[in-house]
Order: structure tokens, then C-alpha cells, then sequence
């Protein structure tokens, strides 16, 4: 595998096309985006970094290996062409073939958090004798090697089964592990979605009220909820202070925020609809009380202010010509920008001091990029990518 | 026989093209920044347009009842330019459900509003500002004391609602553009389409204008 280093070369500006505040980012010739690590691997679905254990890690939808672990060295570059790999445990005589669909470092401790899903049959459904044995959460010990894991769980007839996406996050203070695709109803399962989360104690491992280990969530929405319909449901997580959390299910966001206990949910759609449902990923400033959003499959982001979550006044929509995304928006918070891959490359937006989207496109090719994650340490934006046949 | 002819072609084009140095502008709610739909139901969200269920508040609609409000404001001051003169402007309300007839009441909304607005506040960004009185109700205080408009609806479809005092008064700058509020205030419901869901631009004003 290869990587690139690019240095900050042609800036290309393309005048856009305003209608109100909205954008027509036009294409232009390729440039080079600055602190950008191109990796070449199997067909990746998901990447973290985490700037603590100074790890890039890739999950893969196919190939030999579930999860690449890449160290990184103290310029933020791999350490080496040869990854760590993981293999996602499944029960014995299990059919479908796995694999990860979300990636999360703990921000302090050395642990990665792994939900894995099955190659889908039949989206979101509950799970059969066999599935009702699948783990979907995975917790590894990186500070080892090889990686340990040291913790394995959410399984069960609450876990919907072949989802084809579903987000974990972990709370503000890493006090909850937020996670997708529940089943409202259990024992009579129907397309009602449901959402929860596990209680981490201070070690970043799942625990009861007591502080005792537990494989049960601590908390599951039970009561029917509009927002919530259909799978896959939590396919993008954002969490924001005072354990406010913005998702996603069939169109636009989805706000649970306990603390507005009149209106706790509240779903908008931002973008344009475009004949495509579930395919809405999420993105939060690191700063800025703003969202930002993609739709898989169209060439529109937005962006969005928010209070608690809950978003306010109305979205600006950008186009980006001839894209078809593959990825959903990520800050570059050091830069101020926002970045996107679909289309064989990576796009970068530039943002204005409100967080709002300036009028401006920056573009770099990358093979079948469908992964990217970033290091605000090194202020680094890693993608993964395929190999060029 | 060529003057029943020409004659009331000259007028139909006169009508079609009315002083050769008019412009109509379209502006609709794709091309504004401040919009909302409120609800006492739901105090602090900005976009409470239809109640879903059990505590989930989304605008699939702007679906009006009493202590229910949407507010819109439209960009004037960015189309048309400095030394003209209005001389009409319609504002079109797209309805698509009225189950029995209803009085849509548009007021100009006084006063800024921004990020966060909702039943409680104008605004919670930098500092939070309550409305006079929620729902921005406040006559002469939130709201003009006299409505722009009442509405009698009756079926789905467009209403064309004559606002072109209220649009000259922004552009001369004798009232600052704060936007409209539409309500209603007697029971029952209707629905309004939502820019904030599948459909947009359907909330459109046409403003007619020339030079003074």
C-alpha cells in the first residue's frame, strides 16, 4: 500500500453560484490538498484515528482482514505499510459474512470500539437463532499487541440484523456508548426503530448502575417515536454537551435531547430530496454551534446552526458538480474546513468564521475513496483508499 | 376588421408588459435565512411545524393551530436595488390541507429575530431575548397591532395574498424587514407546505417595481 504527503500547492477557486446562501460549486483540474495521507487498502467502510494511542484505524466491508490498525509516527505519518489486522469474532456455524460498520477510539483510554453488522439478506430485521448469537460491539485493548479484545456484547433480540449502516459515539464526558439499530418492541418486532446506549465507567467499559460489568444497555427508547422508523436507524452520531445527541433514520436529523422535556425530538431535513432515504450522514463544528450533512449517493452537503442540538433558522446547501458521495462530511477543525470524498476524490470546503460555507471547492483524486477520518493533532486528514487497477 | 384586431392586441401586450422599465422579481423560501415554525407545544424548538407524536415535533408540514406560528422573512433588500418604487406585490401561501374553512392572519413581525427563535425567544445567540409576550404575540411589540392580511381559506391550493404596503415599507425603509407570522387563531387546523422538509420554493413572493 501506498501512502501520499501533499503539500498545500494550487488553492482553486471556483466562483459559485448563489441563490440566497446556497452554492453550485463547480469541478475544476485537480489540486493538491495539504496534510493529506491517501492509504491504499481493501475496500474500507469506516476510519478513526485516535490522537492518544497515535492510531489510524480502517474497517473493511470485504477482504481478509475486518479492521487495519495503522501506527502513526509523531509527524502524524504511518509508521508502517504493514497494519495490525483484526478479525471480528462471530458465532460458530454463522453464514452471513461480517463486518464493521463504525469505528471509535475512547479518547483518553487506549480502546477501540468496533460495531459490526452481516452482509444483508433482508434490511433490519430481527435476528434469527443465529443472529441472536452475533456481538455487534466489539471492545479492544490497543495498547497491546496484537490488540486484545477485551469485551464483547450487544447481542440479542433488541439488536435489528442486517444493516447496511449504524453509528456508535461516545458521550462528551465518555460517560455513555451510544449505538444504533435497536428494535423498539422485541417481542413483536415491526420497522420501529429504536436507539440506547451502555453506561461506561471511568475505564471506558460497559457497567451497571452498581459499576458492575454488564453487556445490558442502560437505557433503550421504548415508547413509538415518529422520528424513528425503518432501518438502518443511527446511521451517523453526534454528541454535544450536556448529553444532547443528533442522529439520523429515514430523512434529515433526528434530535434527542432529554433535557427539553416537552419537545425531546425533533426531526428537520436539510437537504434536498433527492428519491434517496437513509443515506443522511452527520457532521458537528468542534466549536461552532453548526451541523453538517451529506446525503450517500448525491452530490449536496448542507450546513445548519444549531441550539441543544435542536437546529434553527434554515440550511445552506452546497452542490458539488458531477460528485456522487461517499462519505459523509468531516471538520477539519484546524483548518476550518470541511471535508468529503465520493467520485474518486476528496473535496475540501472552505468555512467562514460563522461556520458557513464559503464559496469555494478544493479537490484531489482518490481512487474509490470511501473512508476519511482526521487527527486534529497533526491536522491530518487520512482516506482510504483502493488500489488503481 | 385590422383595428378589432390590433387594438386588443396593444392592450394584451401592455398588460403582459406593463411599463417597459418594470421588473418582476420572484423571491421564495429557498432564497431565505430566517424562517420558523413555532409551537407553544414545544416552546424552545425553532422547527416545531407538525406535532409527530408522543414528544417529536417535526416540520412535515407547517401545520397551523392556535399557539402555533410560522415566521419567514425574505431577503428583499438583496433584489432589488436603491431608487425604485413597488408597485405590487403578491404573496403566494401554498395550503394542502384545510379541512374546513379557516382565516389565515399575516402580521409584520417587529423587531429582530434570529437563532433559536422559538415560541419563548426571538433569539438565544449572543444573549437570549424573549418575545413580548410567546409566540410572538406581543401587539405593537412583536407584531404590527393590525394585520397585513386575513386569509379566508377554504381549499388546498395557492393564496395569493396582497402584500404590497407591507413590502414597500420595507423597501423604503419606513419599517424594518422583520418578516411576516401567519396564524390562525380559531380551533381547528391548516396545513401548510413545509420548506423544511421534501418540498421547497413553494413559498413564493412576487414583487413588481420601477424606478421612481
Amino acid at each position: 500500500m501506498r501512502m501520499a504527503f501533499g503539500l498545500l500547492g494550487l488553492l482553486l477557486l471556483i466562483p459559485g453560484q448563489t441563490a440566497g446562501e446556497n452554492l453550485k460549486l463547480a469541478s475544476a483540474t485537480e489540486g493538491t490538498i495539504d496534510r493529506l495521507v491517501l492509504v491504499t487498502t481493501a475496500p474500507a467502510a469506516c476510519a478513526a484515528v485516535s490522537d492518544t494511542a497515535g492510531l489510524l484505524a480502517i474497517g473493511h466491508r470485504t477482504g481478509e482482514a475486518h479492521v487495519s490498525l495503522f501506527a502513526l509516527n509523531d509527524q502524524g505519518q504511518l509508521a508502517t505499510d504493514a497494519p495490525l489486522t483484526l478479525t471480528l469474532p462471530t458465532p460458530a456455524a454463522f453464514e452471513q459474512k461480517n463486518h464493521p460498520l463504525c469505528l471509535v477510539f475512547h479518547p483518553k483510554k487506549p480502546l477501540l470500539y468496533v460495531w459490526q453488522d452481516v452482509e444483508i439478506k433482508q434490511t433490519g430485521v430481527a435476528p434469527d437463532a443465529n443472529g441472536l448469537k452475533l456481538n455487534h460491539l466489539l471492545i479492544y485493548d490497543v495498547a497491546k499487541s496484537p490488540p486484545a479484545l477485551v469485551r464483547e456484547l450487544a447481542r440479542g433480540a433488541e439488536y435489528a440484523i442486517d444493516n447496511q449502516a449504524g453509528a456508535i459515539a461516545l458521550s462528551r464526558s465518555a460517560g455513555r456508548l451510544y449505538v444504533p439499530n435497536l428494535i423498539l418492541d422485541p417481542a413483536k418486532p415491526t420497522t420501529a426503530a429504536s436507539l440506547g446506549y451502555f453506561n461506561l465507567d471511568a475505564e471506558g467499559l460497559p457497567v451497571d448502575a452498581d459499576q458492575k460489568p454488564t453487556d445490558k444497555l442502560a437505557f433503550r427508547i421504548t415508547k413509538p417515536n415518529w422520528a424513528l422508523s425503518g432501518f438502518p436507524c443511527g446511521m451517523s452520531y453526534l454528541t454535544l454537551e450536556n448529553d444532547a445527541v443528533v442522529t439520523t433514520n429515514s430523512i434529515g436529523t433526528v434530535t434527542w435531547n432529554e433535557n427539553n422535556a416537552a419537545s425531546p425530538f425533533n426531526a428537520v431535513m436539510q437537504r434536498s430530496f433527492l428519491g434517496k432515504y437513509y443515506n443522511d450522514r452527520l457532521a458537528a463544528h468542534s466549536t461552532l454551534p453548526m451541523l453538517y450533512g451529506s446525503g450517500l449517493g448525491t452530490n449536496e452537503t448542507w450546513c445548519m446552526e444549531h441550539v441543544g442540538g435542536f437546529p434553527t433558522l434554515t440550511a445552506q446547501r452546497a452542490t458539488i458538480e458531477r460528485a456522487s458521495l461517499t462519505t459523509g462530511p468531516l471538520v477539519l477543525s484546524k483548518r476550518n474546513q470541511v471535508a468529503l470524498a465520493g467520485s474518486d476524490r476528496v473535496y475540501v470546503l472552505d468555512l467562514n468564521d460563522r461556520g458557513r460555507f464559503k464559496a469555494t471547492l478544493m479537490r484531489t483524486r482518490a481512487p474509490k475513496a470511501a473512508a476519511i477520518a482526521y487527527s486534529p493533532r497533526f491536522d491530518t486528514l487520512y482516506v482510504a483508499v483502493e488500489k488503481v487497477k | 376588421m385590422i383595428r378589432q384586431v390590433m387594438l386588443p392586441l396593444c392592450m394584451a401586450l401592455t398588460v403582459l408588459t406593463g411599463s417597459a422599465s418594470a421588473k418582476t422579481v420572484v423571491l421564495t423560501d429557498v432564497d431565505c435565512e430566517q424562517m420558523a415554525a413555532i409551537s407553544a407545544e414545544a416552546p424552545l424548538l425553532s422547527w416545531a411545524g407538525y406535532h409527530a407524536s408522543a414528544g417529536v415535533f417535526a416540520p412535515v408540514y407547517i401545520e397551523l393551530v392556535p399557539g402555533r406560528a410560522f415566521l419567514i422573512r425574505y431577503p428583499i433588500d438583496k433584489v432589488i436595488p436603491p431608487g425604485n418604487r413597488i408597485t405590487q406585490a403578491e404573496w403566494v401561501v401554498p395550503v394542502v390541507y384545510c379541512p374546513r374553512e379557516q382565516k389565515l392572519l399575516v402580521h409584520r413581525l417587529l423587531g429582530e429575530w434570529g437563532a433559536g427563535v422559538s415560541h419563548l425567544y426571538r433569539s438565544v445567540r449572543p444573549q437570549k431575548v424573549e418575545w413580548n409576550t410567546p409566540g410572538a404575540g406581543g401587539a405593537s411589540s412583536d407584531r404590527a397591532i393590525k394585520a397585513s392580511a386575513a386569509v379566508r381559506v377554504t381549499d388546498i391550493g395557492e393564496q395569493i395574498i396582497n402584500v404590497t404596503q407591507d413590502v414597500e415599507l420595507w423597501y423604503s425603509g419606513a419599517s424594518k424587514n422583520a418578516g411576516w407570522i401567519v396564524t390562525i387563531e380559531t380551533k381547528g387546523f391548516v396545513r401548510l407546505s413545509s420548506p423544511m422538509w421534501m418540498t421547497r420554493g413553494n413559498w413564493k413572493l412576487r414583487i413588481t417595481y420601477e424606478p421612481e
